[in-house]
């Protein structure tokens, strides 16, 4: 589970990551009064990391302060368990064979690569399922624009 | 016969070793860990045409050296789906999937192509491989030192890499950004990619599966909260740093998508 402490010090890190050199001039740097606790005590902000923007992924620990912007909507509260309780994305489905002892129908044949598509299909194996939201989607066009 | 994807000699070319740890795991909490990596293969590998687009766009604009970035780019998600495989394969299962259907990177005719690319660099870098780093950051930090935090200690340099590089073209643009007409029409944009982000993190953030820090199997629940935080307390201010209006795209982003 994500506990509040790798939470805060992931938004600090990413918070780091999208300063840019061009902008350094333009943004306060990160506030050593705020008040905000850091649950671990990292380490103090690395100013010229902060504003290269080349420099490798700061150290989860560097302190940097996400920048507050008021009035902005969060978004529901309900939208955090918007997805309500999904159906675990079993594995039975899948040419695991200890995995898939109770799966019905039987397991795609992992070396039926003809056949193996449709099977997976067959079982509803859903790949946007889970908690896997990584790799970019393509971006949106804007509907009712000419493409 | 679908598409597959097919990495298995690749991520057998990465083999981790998992340990005792891994034996030890009950088959269930097996199961879970295999479908994540294994979604997160699919994803990372079809992410690469997305790095291939924009290269190709950043060329139609003459912006060289960032295509070449981006290129590189969509070597390393080609590179994270067979890490992302390699874990598959150490849990015991196959680094093979039907590749999902992916429309093709659109190229925004209606306006020019500085703008189009700009578009397309917000909503790939900007937004969903910002997220990306704060959700894989999170995930690393709550995981114990071994094979697997290493694992994703290499993707995620990469994905900082990625995010890095919408926003260093925004820092470098900042005369086509300071047109207010060029200025008003991205922030019209972001109101559809914001709305576009939400429903792919949502849909792919589904609370309710079991939880498993050893394995990279996250807490859907925490890490949606992580994803609103990542919006609201660094990409908007970000953005709007830039001169983007992105505090009033996120608000009417329920309005974009009704839209679509």
């Amino acid at each position: 589970m994500l506990t509040t402490s790798p939470r805060a010090r992931a938004l600090r890190a990413v918070s780091q990551l999208t300063f840019t050199l061009g902008l350094a001039g333009c943004i306060q740097p990160p506030d050593a009064s705020d008040p905000r606790p850091d649950p671990d005590g990292g380490p103090e902000p690395d100013g010229e990391a902060w504003a290269d923007p080349d420099a490798a992924l700061p150290d989860p620990g560097i302190e940097v302060d996400a920048i507050a912007v008021e009035g902005i909507d969060e978004g529901p509260a309900s939208a955090l368990d918007a997805g309500v309780d999904a159906e675990p994305l079993g594995d039975g489905d899948l040419p695991d064979a200890e995995l898939a002892a109770d799966a019905t129908p039987p397991p795609c044949d992992v070396n039926d690569q003809e056949n193996w598509s449709a099977c997976c299909e067959a079982h509803g194996w859903d790949p946007d399922a889970g908690c896997l939201a990584w790799g970019p989607p393509v971006p949106p066009r804007v509907p009712g624009e000419v493409q | 016969m679908g598409a597959l994807i097919d990495v298995r000699a690749a991520a057998q070319a990465e083999a981790i070793a998992l340990g005792p740890v891994c034996a030890a795991t009950p088959p269930l909490d097996r199961a879970e860990a295999l479908a994540t990596w294994r979604g997160r293969m699919i994803n990372e590998y079809s992410s690469a045409p997305v790095f291939a687009g924009l290269a190709a766009q950043l060329r139609g604009v003459d912006a060289l050296t960032w295509a070449a970035e981006a290129d590189e780019m969509a070597d390393e998600e080609h590179r994270h789906g067979a890490l992302c495989g390699a874990v598959v394969e150490a849990l015991g299962g196959a680094a093979l999937a039907p590749a999902p259907p992916r429309d093709a990177l659109p190229s925004h005719p209606a306006v020019d192509g500085w703008e189009a690319v700009t578009r397309n660099l917000l909503s790939v870098c900007c937004l969903s491989e910002t997220v990306a780093c704060a959700l894989i950051t999170a995930e690393r930090e709550a995981m114990a030192p071994g094979p697997l935090r290493d694992l994703l200690s290499r993707i995620l340099a990469d994905e900082v890499g990625h995010a890095r590089l919408g926003w260093r073209w925004l820092a470098a643009h900042g005369d086509a950004l300071a047109d207010p007409d060029r200025r008003a029409r991205l922030g019209a944009y972001l109101t559809v990619a914001f709305a576009h982000l939400e429903t792919h993190e949502l849909a792919n953030l589904q609370p309710g599966a079991q939880v498993d820090a050893t394995y990279g199997v996250c807490d859907a629940h925490e890490a949606r909260g992580l994803f609103y935080e990542t919006v609201t307390e660094v990409i908007i201010p970000r953005l709007e740093a830039h001169g983007l209006p992105a505090a009033a795209a996120w608000r009417a982003r329920g309005g974009a998508a009704e839209a679509a």
